[in-house]
């Protein structure tokens, strides 16, 4: 081959394409600045809020923005859940463009993505990948239910983490966010519109509250074989929250509790399913070994409106 | 494989064959490995400085021609040198090809590019991304791609085959590479070194929103920078519609200015707000040795 032909069509479509799917998505995008060194990104969700990483702001609450227009303003953080590492801004301004989402029921494996993001100095980045990983609904080590499991293989500068990832027509199927062990994880766009009307109602994510320190034990034989259980593994109450839920309705320290509304729980995790924000005043039934013997207690599960202990 | 996988993956591998004809290993007499583009028929090879410590360098061509080569330009603020095969008889030219130059400038962020090395001396390696970020300031080309040592002066270029950079540094996992304008300004040498006819000075921007600025400090009368209404006294405070972030912008601008541009430059001028156009100008070439 002498000469680059002028038969080259699929590549070049692709690389066009891509240039695209960045293009699309460009006016929406913003860097976020807040007290750490870097900045971050974030994606103009909808009119007037911003949507990026909590990762990003560290402790400040006063942001400087640099919006895609390449105008700089101050903004206050509203509303912020550090289990799911997401913070969303409100802006004065509502005339910026909103990105198309897609709920991504066609994504596979395999399918090419992009990182994007907004960054201090350079303005639009973006970074080429692959859908690494897919899965079903699951729930974050703080407890937090998503959907959907989107782990992109791409290489995520820092400047892109709380960017979106896009398909290749340029519409955002999540963001990206800081996941276990630091890994970047992709919260869906589905997700997002509910959490963020919490977010902008509410300041926080509010999670319900029983107020117990629980610890997994290994259930001794005889006790396995006196109730009759199927499972080798309780949990342990470890400390009560004084005035809290279960202390009122009277879980006492040593109480192993075996299951929650009728669901066998040998993990902090499967608690968790039980406690989500809208279960908060509803009744929450315990299934517990108190002395050897089986006794059941209804809670009435309270409210948390930030982090900390269930 | 699909069709349409297999016809991409055949371009892909077209193009990677392309450009290896353009890109040549460099060895410096002290051991040191690095790449290089084949800039013109002559034998004049670009390369990045820190890839040339010394005068003197081995190049071993794509078809395998082993020749000596001595460097004809250098310039550590830009990281590039040109070498000059010493015996331009002895240059065969057989299945080579001269790199085909494309321009930065018509980039776009998320645009696949390809970059041609010799990364652990390893002969003739590819590696593929896409453009990272376009700056504003055209300093660098910043592309997503996984690049070693040994890539440093090879090509970056896009899928059509046109050097668009030579690739220089890997920061935080990037890869930047210099804007092919740049190396053709440097190629240019003396005669088109840019040229703006004032002295600047940089000051503490006193302005909400400002974080800095450049005070001009001395105008040559009839320069380039006199044509466009600057005057003594008068602070830069950004370039192309984009405010300075932080002093070191301005340099950075300077370091890549290509005479004939034209620049927009925000000037606070007697408390007032104006927009200067600059055309940069050529230094005149003063007549001695080089």
């Amino acid at each position: 081959m002498t000469s680059f032909d002028a038969t080259l069509h699929a590549l070049d479509d692709l690389s066009k394409s891509l240039a695209d799917a960045v293009a699309t998505v460009a006016p929406s995008l913003v860097a976020v600045k807040g007290q750490r060194r870097f900045a971050y990104s974030g994606i103009h969700w909808q009119p007037g809020v911003v949507v990026t990483a909590d990762y990003g702001l560290s402790r400040s609450s006063q942001l400087t923005l640099t919006l895609p227009d390449g105008n700089v303003v101050q903004a206050d953080v509203s509303g912020r859940d550090s289990a799911l590492d997401l913070a969303i801004i409100q802006l004065e301004r509502t005339d910026l463009p909103v990105p198309q989402t897609s709920e991504g029921q066609d994504l596979r494996v395999g399918h090419l993505v992009l990182a994007v993001g907004q960054s201090w100095d350079y303005g639009t980045s973006a970074s080429l990948g692959l859908v690494g990983n897919l899965g079903g609904p699951w729930q974050t080590s703080q407890g937090r239910s998503i959907d959907r499991f989107i782990r992109p293989d791409v290489n995520l500068y820092p400047n892109l983490l709380g960017g979106p990832l896009i398909n290749t027509a340029g519409q955002v199927l999540g963001i990206n966010l800081n996941g276990p062990r630091n890994r970047v994880i992709t919260l869906p766009a589905f997700n997002l519109n509910r959490i963020i009307s919490t977010l902008l109602n509410q300041g926080s994510l509010s999670r319900g509250y029983l107020g117990l320190g629980l610890q997994p034990v290994e259930l001794p034989q005889t006790l396995q074989q006196t109730l009759a259980l199927s499972t080798e593994v309780g949990l342990l109450v470890v400390s009560v929250d004084a005035e809290g839920p279960a202390e009122r309705d009277g879980v006492l320290l040593g109480d192993i509790v075996l299951a929650v509304n009728g669901q066998v729980v040998d993990n902090l995790r499967a608690v968790y399913a039980h406690l989500e924000s809208d279960q908060i005043g509803q009744p929450v039934s315990l299934h517990l070994a108190r002395g050897g013997q089986p006794m059941d207690i209804t809670v009435t599960l309270g409210e948390k409106t930030h982090g900390g202990r269930r | 494989m699909t069709l349409q996988a297999l016809a991409l993956s055949q371009e892909l591998a077209a193009t990677s064959h392309g450009l290896r004809q353009s890109t040549v290993l460099i060895q410096g007499p002290m051991g040191s490995l690095g790449s290089g583009v084949l800039w013109r028929e002559t034998g004049l090879i670009v390369t990045n400085a820190h890839v040339t410590p010394q005068h003197r360098a081995w190049i071993t061509l794509a078809n395998g021609q082993q020749l000596a080569a001595h460097r004809v330009g250098y310039s550590q603020g830009l990281d590039l040198a040109a070498l000059q095969i010493q015996s331009a008889s002895a240059l065969d030219l057989t299945g080579l090809q001269v790199a085909s130059v494309g321009d930065a400038d018509a980039l776009r962020v998320g645009q696949l590019v390809i970059a041609v090395g010799n990364p652990q001396g390893n002969p003739g390696a590819v590696a593929l991304g896409i453009v990272h970020t376009k700056p504003s300031i055209p300093r660098w080309v910043q592309a997503d791609i996984q690049l070693a040592p040994g890539y440093s002066g090879g090509p970056l270029a896009t899928l059509s085959g046109e050097v668009v950079g030579l690739n220089t540094l890997i920061a935080g996992g990037r890869g930047y590479a210099v804007p092919s304008a740049l190396v053709k300004r440097f190629l240019g040498a003396q005669a088109e070194q840019p040229y703006l006819g004032l002295t600047l000075q940089p000051v503490k921007a006193a302005y909400p929103g400002i974080a800095a600025a450049w005070v001009v400090t001395q105008i040559v009368p009839g320069g380039p920078a006199a044509q466009a209404g600057l005057v003594v006294g008068d602070r830069i405070l950004g370039i192309n519609g984009r405010l300075f972030h932080q002093p070191s912008d301005l340099t950075d601008w300077l370091d890549c200015l290509i005479p004939g541009q034209t620049l927009t430059l925000q000037v606070s001028q007697s408390e007032q707000l104006v927009i200067c156009t600059l055309t940069v100008g050529q230094l005149s070439v003063q007549e001695q040795a080089a």
